[in-house]
């Protein structure tokens, strides 16, 4: 990843947690402002159910109260047979608009029952229970009818005609009509749930429309409050529900309000509101990285243009200069650049202006050194000739052709110096042909046969038969491995075992000599490849060089590798097939 | 002597016109239900259809259109002498000729004014079958005529029959002009009729019978004449059946829902009529009703909607049977998928067998103890559970007289007045 592609990473990451960080507060904040809105509805809502309870409590008592001051019960109560009031019950019931009327005797045996009359004759002991204790509210019942069981709001009243006396109760059914008689804002709802079995049952929840078609999701929320016996709330879909307890005479819990609120209009907002913080916050972003992109191309330019400046350094091009006019640290870091550059370069020059002064002084000693030695016999030889002339010239034939034999033996000598740097001068470039290296080791080997024996030295060949041919000079390839070969013999004066192996390693064709001879120290190792350095005696300093010329005119490279006595390999690595051209 | 007979002429001369019978008037009835079919076993027909001979209150045979009657040794061949005189509504006399042409299964012979029917097997109780076959002729115009006290002159569709009076009667003529029969309404919609003196006579139900009578009104009350009982399907489970039968509080029923009218029953005729009635128990066993009842499937009850008592009945069999552990759920009307009903039949015979006959389609007793063992054998399966016994009840009207109906509630209207000044 790229310097730039980091730094606009960095930057899109940065507007991102921003962006984002910002849409989720200015999310909850107006969520909570919301539901604090909508906790405070729920609890007028509340208030308002209690007050209508309440109100509803009074109703009861009072038409209950009528009931028992009409006069009617007392005759009733005055009889000692019930059976001619049987149908009392649901008189009263129709005159007084209840739902519920039942007279009992004070041991709770039914007289009349306008909700259940077959039922007379049994006995309704909360109506007793609660004729007795005087109770003058009304209060939750469980009433049991034919075809179910439901809930009521009853109050019971005694009328007495002298020493006896009846008990009536009177009451609403808590169902959907009495959900329907109160009055809701908008977007709210009641249910009430009849927990008038052990087990929670979907029939038991009804609304002001009935039951709901959904009743079982709200399951959890009443299991939870008739386990904690106390109130609770609880999300049901969209809407948000405080299910409060309800409960009878005896504590006992008879059934749970349900009040909702849709949570429609708040999700509906913050649904808007989060559409709206996605849509800023995106915008956000694309500007974001869009400034980044501008931002991250004006800071990476300068470092950018300096990288390809240093890039171009490392090829060799040291005389680079960076054109960098801010003034920041960029613009210190490229002005340093361009000092360096100028410094290597200068160094440079003066380095190549020095080597090239130390290679003509080598040369200039290779050259003193190679000519004196035949220069010396050939003094000799003039000097005995003049002598020979001057003082014996009775042998000056004889001598003379002695000398001139050796003054022509020297002067070969000397052209053959000359020839051979004439030939490292003009070192030609090489006439590529497929090329068996094998054949090459084996032809150089050939060569050196005689030398091999005259030295001891024993000859190892591990080629490599399925080596593929390369493409290269096979003279010049010829010429450099019998300067290893010859180099590695005068290596081995007093013998050794000469190596040759050819091979293939990632894609390349590996030559490799070794000997077993003195080996070079590291120095030695480092210097070896310099023209005109050699650690021989009598040598030109030109054999590895020219080994070097040919195997890197090849696209190839030669390393070695040595030990001070434990003899040297030299290791030439050529590319295989066409690939190898250059 | 004399001196006695005319002082008692003297004071019934000087009693008012209102004690005294006489002719005209309207008389308005309210009834549930009516039927002009001749062969419609209610109270109004014999108003219109005469039969060949009746019986009386105490089982014996009397005449009526038949003033004769002989039969052989095997009862093979019987002879009826017709009553002389007797003219149909449309003025056609009563021949024997005309009745002949009304038997048509049985081969009737006709000798002047004498009709002589033969059967194959003895029929001893022919007269049983004549005394509930109504005599009737079809006139020109495809209705149909009676020789009865009164003659139809409405009674198409609808909820309204006027009957007039038959002048030639051959029992004289009926005291009333006319009858207006107002039917389809139902126990409390007659009960507010009679409170509003809308009508004459109507039906009542117990509740409003108790009522009426506090309020000073008067009430007509038969001995019990019909059989309310629970009537399970054949293929429900008898231990079902068993249950239920045991579960029922007769008692709380009669006190309560049928203002002690009636009696509870555990037979199928009641004790007035049988003897033997007291022979079966009704009691309640809620033990052994919810050793029977565990595992029982629900039961439906059918009843009749038009009665509110039935209703009633069959709800509190239903709060009953709960006890005990069993589901009864009251269905109105003739619910097809209902496991039982209640049933009522009417008691129109005061022969034992013949009443156990008619209660019980097949079944024929010849003595009390053939009776008891056939209706004992009837109910052993609980597919049929007598509950109680019931009576007709009328109220009358304040101008009604001469309200003389047979003991089971047959109407006599021909010997009812309107007295012209009642209140």
């Amino acid at each position: 990843m790229t310097f730039r592609s980091k730094l606009l990473v960095a930057f899109a990451v940065t507007v991102l947690v921003a962006v984002g960080l910002d849409s989720f507060i200015v999310a909850e904040t107006t969520r909570d402002h919301f539901e604090r809105l909508e906790s405070r509805r729920s609890s007028a809502l509340i208030a308002q159910f209690r007050r209508e309870f309440e109100r509803r409590q009074e109703e009861v008592v009072r038409r209950t109260g009528r009931m028992a001051a009409s006069g009617v019960l007392e005759r009733i109560a005055i009889e000692s047979d019930h059976a001619p009031y049987l149908d009392e019950a649901r008189i009263l019931a129709a005159a007084q608009g209840l739902d519920l009327v039942e007279l009992t005797t004070p041991d709770g045996a039914i007289i009349s029952s306008a909700q259940w009359p077959a039922r007379f004759g049994y006995k309704d002991e909360w109506v007793a229970r609660m004729g007795s204790s005087g109770i003058q509210i009304a209060m939750l019942k469980r009433e049991e009818l034919p075809e179910e069981v439901t809930l009521a709001l009853v109050a019971v009243r005694r009328v007495s005609a002298g020493e006896k006396s009846i008990f009536i109760a009177g009451g609403f059914k808590l169902d959907k009509d009495f959900l329907a008689s109160i009055e809701l804002p908008e977007g709210m709802r009641m249910l009430l749930y009849r927990n008038l079995q052990p087990a929670f049952s979907a029939q038991a929840l009804t609304s002001a429309s009935g039951p709901p078609g959904d009743a079982e999701k709200f399951q959890p929320l009443i299991e939870r409050v008739k386990s904690e016996q106390k109130e609770s709330t609880g999300s049901v879909g969209v809407e948000s529900f405080q299910a409060t307890p309800l409960f009878g005479r005896d504590k006992e819990l008879l059934a749970i309000r349900l009040i909702g609120s849709s949570r429609a209009e708040l999700l509906s907002l913050t649904r808007f509101i989060r559409r709206l913080g996605l849509a800023v916050g995106a915008a956000g972003v694309l500007l974001g990285l869009a400034l980044a992109w501008w931002a991250t191309a004006r800071i990476t330019r300068p470092v950018h243009e300096l990288a390809e400046a240093a890039g171009e350094v490392a090829a060799g091009n040291w005389n680079t200069h960076v054109d960098v006019q801010s003034r920041d640290e960029i613009g210190e870091l490229a002005a340093a650049f361009n000092q360096m550059t100028r410094h290597l370069t200068e160094q440079r020059e003066r380095l190549v202006q020095s080597e090239r002064v130390a290679a003509w002084r080598e040369l200039a000693r290779r050259l003193a050194h190679e000519l004196k030695n035949p220069l010396f016999p050939l003094q000799i030889t003039v000097e005995n000739m003049r002598r020979a002339h001057d003082q014996y010239p009775e042998q000056f034939d004889e001598v003379f052709r002695e000398g001139s034999a050796t003054l022509l033996t020297e002067l070969a000598n000397l052209k053959v110096i000359i020839n051979r740097f004439s030939d490292f001068s003009k070192m030609p470039p090489p006439e590529r042909q497929s090329t068996n290296l094998n054949e090459i080791v084996r032809g150089v080997m050939k060569l050196v046969e005689a030398q091999l024996a005259a030295q001891s030295v024993e000859p190892r060949l591990e080629l490599d038969a399925s080596l593929p041919a390369v493409e290269a000079d096979p003279a010049q390839l010829h010429r450099a491995l019998q300067n290893l070969v010859l180099n590695a013999l005068d290596a081995m004066p007093s013998g050794g075992v000469l190596t040759v192996r050819t091979g293939r390693s990632n894609g390349s064709a590996i030559l490799e000599i070794s000997d077993t001879g003195s080996g070079l120290t590291k120095e030695e190792c480092e210097r070896l490849f310099t023209p005109y350095y050699t650690t021989k005696q009598h040598g030109t300093g030109l054999g590895l060089a020219i080994v070097q010329s040919v195997v890197s005119d090849h696209g190839g490279r030669i390393s070695v590798e040595s030990e001070p006595g434990r003899g040297s390999t030299f290791r030439i690595e050529l590319q295989n097939g066409a690939s190898s051209h250059r | 002597m004399r001196h006695t007979a005319w002082l008692l002429f003297a004071i019934v001369s000087l009693l008012p016109a209102a004690t005294r019978p006489h002719y005209g008037g309207t008389l308005r009835m309210k009834v549930r239900f009516a039927s002009l079919e001749p062969g419609a076993e209610n109270n109004l027909t014999p108003l219109v259809f005469d039969r060949l001979v009746t019986f009386s209150d105490s089982a014996q045979p009397q005449p009526a259109l038949a003033i004769a009657w002989r039969h052989d040794a095997d009862f093979k061949r019987w002879e009826f002498q017709l009553r002389p005189g007797v003219k149909f509504h449309d003025g056609a006399p009563l021949t024997a000729a005309a009745v002949a042409a009304e038997f048509g299964v049985v081969a009737a012979v006709v000798q002047g004014d004498t009709l002589v029917l033969r059967s194959q097997q003895p029929a001893p109780k022919l007269l049983h079958i004549l005394a509930s076959s109504s005599i009737f002729k079809r006139s020109a115009d495809g209705s149909i005529v009676g020789t009865g006290p009164f003659r139809i002159t409405s009674g198409g569709p609808g909820h309204r029959i006027v009957l007039a009076a038959n002048e030639d009667y051959w029992g004289g003529r009926p005291y009333l002009d006319a009858v207006e029969i107002e039917t389809g309404r139902n126990l409390r919609d007659q009960a507010l009729d009679f409170d509003l003196n809308k009508a004459d006579i109507v039906e009542l139900g117990f509740t409003e019978a108790r009522r009426a009578t506090q309020n000073g009104k008067r009430v007509w009350t038969s001995p019990p004449v019909s059989l309310l009982a629970l009537k399970f399907e054949a293929s429900s489970d008898e231990r079902v059946r068993e249950a239920v039968a045991l579960s029922i509080d007769r008692a709380t029923i009669h006190n309560v829902l049928l203002q002690k009218q009636g009696s509870p029953a555990a037979g199928i005729l009641p004790q007035w009529l049988s003897g033997y009635a007291f022979l079966f128990s009704g009691a309640r066993d809620l033990e052994r009703a919810r050793q029977l009842a565990h595992g029982a499937a629900p039961v439906t009850l059918a009843y009749d909607p038009a009665d509110a008592t039935e209703r009633l009945i069959a709800e509190r069999i239903a709060v009953n049977a709960r006890e005990a552990g069993l589901v009864v759920r009251p269905a109105a009307g003739g619910s097809p998928v209902s496991t039982a009903r209640l049933v009522r039949n009417r008691i129109n015979w005061p022969d034992l067998g013949q009443a156990l006959g008619s209660m019980a389609p097949g079944t024929t007793a010849s003595s009390p103890e053939a009776a008891y063992a056939a209706e004992r054998a009837l109910l052993q399966d609980y597919q049929v559970v007598p509950l109680f016994h019931l009576p007709a009840i009328y109220g009358l009207g304040a101008r009604v007289r001469g309200w003389g109906p047979s003991r089971w509630g047959g109407w006599k209207l021909e010997g009812v007045w309107l007295a012209a000044d009642a209140p």
